[in-house]
């Protein structure tokens, strides 16, 4: 009975092992690895790009070149609007990509249910890597209640757009690098003189130039990194907000539309790097602005501040159900940290790279040079370097709207103060419920 | 027996029934869920959806299947526990953990949203543990590992999604429905749990109150067994005492047909005899008188000796009057002082007692005569409450060492025997007391 107990156990573990043997080798015997990434087609920027994945395209083929026998797979052709939802889809499905890009609006949810994995281990224990190649302030855009769950991969500074025509037209200079509120304020007046004394003026200084930039060339910090807290009720938020108020004052109080902007009748205005880089290449260089010269320079500094901007970026992610986190890593590298994957993304796409030897390569320096700009990669360099990054908590989607509200209310007589101060308390009630949510 | 199966009878359909209402709640939450998550998919609402959740739960299909699988182990194991009447504790301990452990992994995967399903377990292991020693730990394990995947509890530390948020994705008629079936499933686990507690205290008690009509039993049975025992040594000694009597007057009776036939004989031999011898005094007429007196002196000591073997000696007269002849014949034939001090006239005892109260006397008597050269001899009997005392003290020379005789042993025996003490001192002479208790109930007059 003993006996036939021993060999019945024998048995048994012979099966067994032979059964796991045999799924082991199968696991082996393939050779294939495959790596699941996701990005959406077309720009993040709003911009439209014309091959969006041969970028992508070369990293992959570079990093298959790297690691034999793994394959890295993606699904082409997903738009920006639909990109959120079909990675929701996923993420209920349980079929998270391996490595994907991650839009604003999700990213500190994906990070509350657990579905991005953390870096800051694969940071410390790679030895090739340094986080300091990147731009820090970009960078710590992954960074989220003290984990990095990103690496970021295009970045995108806000620039100021110059009508260079209507400027020489009134012999007035395109303002210096570093030129200030006032030396903008003075400019735009000059340009809003109301030469033909119908009573409103002819030309506009400035079109679209929002208080959260004038705020933060300023040196305003609006929300803390983790959107818990609102920091509205500040002088030199006061002072920027009249700053914009004073500007849009010069317009006459007029709306200015879009038509104007496009027939040149203004100055100034707002424009992302990426919006510079299309229009002023071909196809839309004959397409758009046609009839004037334009260029872009950088956001004039507040009296406390600097000539930076917001500067937006795209990050990619992990995800934290991925089984082969470490090929995943070493793409993700391939993705943000190669510096000739980056150049190819700088030279190619109208954004900005996040490392800082891309930036100031040689290559780089062509990139401007075609077209007689004022701006060169050295000036985005010192943008990105002294930038502000765009918050990434769930909450600002929302606040600013709200913010903005009441904001686009105000004149430059009312008590700007008093208005920030009643604003900052609906804004911490508005944290507090947006916290409150998740 | 037959009460007993009624209840475990009792107990195991409560327990069908939780398990049935347990592993239908499982298997219908992650059912629920992985549907809920199919259509959240197929209106393309999954934003929406994770912008309210706090965790998802993964692939919610391999859950369902894992679910569904392990109900399907939990209800074979429990067939096998209850239907094969399995008595190793070992085997049934093995298949409770399994469950447990299955249960625990499917409540995880569940996110804590039903852990009825662990009662269910508890319920089965204080039925098939019943006796074990390892209760509290069971106990303590039930408690903690209960409290541990308490939804409510869990939420605290762990982001876990809610059930309610699946079910707010239904329309609005249909959350009502769900909601009712949900909570009602969750409080028939509980109903069915405490049912099955109080029928295993019900089914305790009958067994206590079953154990204890027993030990009434055996109680009675044990005293009557006592009291039997009791009867039975009594008549044991009562036979050996009549062996002892029956073979003493078989004695006797061959001493007195015998040997005091044949003395007689040679008494009446010699007397004729002297008869011929005339009256002359002679030295043969001298020698026969002697013979003829040492003969007579034989035959009254055989007589006497017969009539102390024949234990009904005494019984024939009453013993005061036996001691008081014994005394009589002895202080004649010995030529000494005895004083024989007895207040009670009516000296009734047991037919052993009497005997022994005789003996005694007649020994310590001879004892004085013989070895201590006595004079004066003071015979003392008393009766007590409960006891008789006896004193015999003599005027003779004692002795420093008592060196126990044949005689002074046979006194202790005797005294023994019926229980009593007995204590030999030198003290001025030599002095035996005796205590002998007198067994109550058999005293007549």
């Amino acid at each position: 009975m003993k006996i036939s107990k021993k060999i019945r156990i024998v048995c048994i573990l012979t099966v067994l092992l032979s059964a796991l043997s045999i799924v082991f080798f199968y696991k082996c015997g393939k050779k294939e690895t495959v790596i699941e990434f996701a990005m959406f087609n077309g720009s993040n920027w709003g911009v439209a790009v014309q091959e969006s994945y041969s970028v992508i395209d070369k990293a992959i083929e570079k990093f298959e070149s790297e690691h034999k026998g793994v394959r890295i797979k993606y699904e082409s052709g997903i738009p920006k609007e639909d990109y959120s939802e079909w990675m929701s889809e996923r993420a209920l499905k349980d079929k998270m990509p391996d490595v994907f890009m991650m839009l604003d609006e999700d990213f500190e949810n994906y990070i509350n249910l657990g579905l991005i994995e953390k870096l800051d281990r694969y940071v410390s224990e790679d030895s090739d890597f340094d986080i300091e190649k990147y731009y820090e302030n970009i960078a710590n855009s992954g960074v989220f209640s003290g984990y990095r769950y990103a690496l970021p991969y295009e970045a995108m500074p806000t620039l100021m757009f110059v009508n260079r025509t209507l400027l020489e037209n009134f012999h007035l200079n395109i303002p210096d690098n570093n030129y200030t509120f006032d030396d903008f304020y003075r400019l735009c007046r000059m340009i809003t003189l109301d030469r033909d004394l119908d009573g409103s003026p002819d030309y506009y200084g400035i079109y679209k130039y929002d208080w959260i930039n004038a705020a933060l060339s300023n040196d305003v910090t609006l929300f803390s990194k983790d959107g818990k807290k609102s920091y509205f009720n500040q002088e030199k938020l006061a002072e920027a907000i009249r700053f914009v108020k004073s500007l849009e004052a010069l317009n006459g109080n007029q709306n200015v539309t879009k038509e104007e902007f496009d027939s040149g009748k203004v100055a100034f205005s707002q424009m992302s790097l990426a919006e510079y880089r299309t229009y002023k290449s071909y196809p839309y260089k004959i397409k758009k602005y046609t009839n004037f010269a334009w260029d872009c320079i950088p956001m004039p500094a507040g009296k406390s501040g600097n000539n930076v901007s917001m500067i937006d970026s795209l990050n990619i992610v992990i995800s934290a159900k991925s089984k082969k986190k470490r090929l995943a890593w070493e793409f993700l590298k391939t993705l943000t940290y190669d510096a000739e994957i980056q150049q190819t993304l700088y030279n190619d796409m109208p954004v900005a790279s996040v490392l800082k030897e891309v930036m100031e390569s040689k290559e780089s320096e062509n990139v401007f040079k075609e077209n007689e700009d004022i701006i060169d990669s050295k000036l985005i360099c010192h943008i990105l370097e002294n930038g502000s990054e765009k918050p990434k908590f769930s909450g600002y989607e929302g606040a600013i709207p709200l913010a903005d509200s009441k904001i686009s209310k105000l004149n430059k007589e009312d008590d700007i103060e008093n208005a920030l101060r009643i604003l900052q308390r609906q804004m911490s009630k508005y944290l507090i419920q947006e916290r409150g949510k998740t | 027996m037959n009460m007993k199966s009624i209840g475990s009878l009792k107990i195991n359909t409560i327990l069908e029934l939780m398990l049935t209402v347990a592993v239908a709640t499982m298997v219908l939450t992650s059912g629920f869920v992985w549907i809920i998550t199919e259509r959240i998919i197929d209106v393309h609402e999954a934003k929406l959806f994770l912008s309210g959740a706090m965790n998802i739960p993964g692939n919610t299909l391999y859950i369902f299947i894992f679910t569904v699988i392990s109900s399907i182990c939990i209800i074979v194991t429990f067939s096998i526990r209850s239907y094969s009447n399995i008595n190793d504790t070992g085997i049934i301990f093995l298949s409770i953990m399994i469950e447990f452990i299955l249960e625990l992994i499917c409540i995880t995967l569940l996110n804590f949203n039903y852990n009825g399903i662990l009662l269910w377990t508890f319920a089965n292991a204080l039925i098939y543990l019943k006796k074990n020693k390892y209760m509290p730990i069971v106990i303590v394990i039930a408690t903690v590992s209960y409290l541990c995947t308490t939804h409510e509890l869990v939420k605290l530390f762990v982001n876990i999604y809610d059930i309610s948020t699946y079910i707010k994705v239904c329309s609005v008629g249909l959350q009502t429905v769900i909601f009712f079936v949900y909570n009602v499933l969750n409080l028939m686990t509980v109903i069915c749990f405490v049912l099955c507690c109080i029928s295993i205290i019900v089914n305790k008690e009958e067994i206590i109150e079953k154990n204890l009509e027993l030990n009434k039993k055996l109680e009675t049975a044990n005293l009557d067994l006592q009291k039997a025992n009791v009867e039975l040594e009594k008549s044991l000694t009562d036979n050996a005492r009549l062996a002892e009597i029956r073979e003493r007057n078989r004695i006797a009776r061959e001493i007195h047909d015998t040997l005091g036939h044949t003395l007689t004989g040679l008494a009446a031999g010699i007397d004729a005899c002297i008869a011929l011898a005339g009256d002359e005094r002679t030295p043969l007429r001298n020698q026969l008188d002697l013979l003829s007196k040492v003969s007579r002196n034989s035959i009254k000591d055989i007589r006497m000796s017969v009539s102390s073997l024949r234990p009904d000696a005494p019984d024939r007269l009453n013993l005061k009057s036996a001691i008081e002849e014994l005394v009589e014949n002895t202080r004649r034939v010995a030529g000494v002082n005895i004083i024989f001090d007895c207040e009670d006239s009516n000296l009734k005892f047991d037919e052993d007692e009497e005997m022994a109260i005789y003996r005694i006397i007649q020994e310590s008597l001879t004892n004085a005569i013989r070895h201590g050269n006595a004079g004066n001899i003071e015979v003392a009997v008393k009766k007590n409450f409960g006891s008789i005392g006896l004193m015999i003290h003599d005027d003779g020379i004692g002795c420093e060492k008592i060196e126990a005789g044949f005689g002074l042993r046979h006194i202790r025996e005797r005294v023994n025997m019926l229980k009593g003490q007995v204590n030999f001192r030198s003290e001025n002479g030599f002095i035996v007391e005796a205590m002998i208790p007198i067994r109550w109930g058999e005293e007549y007059d």
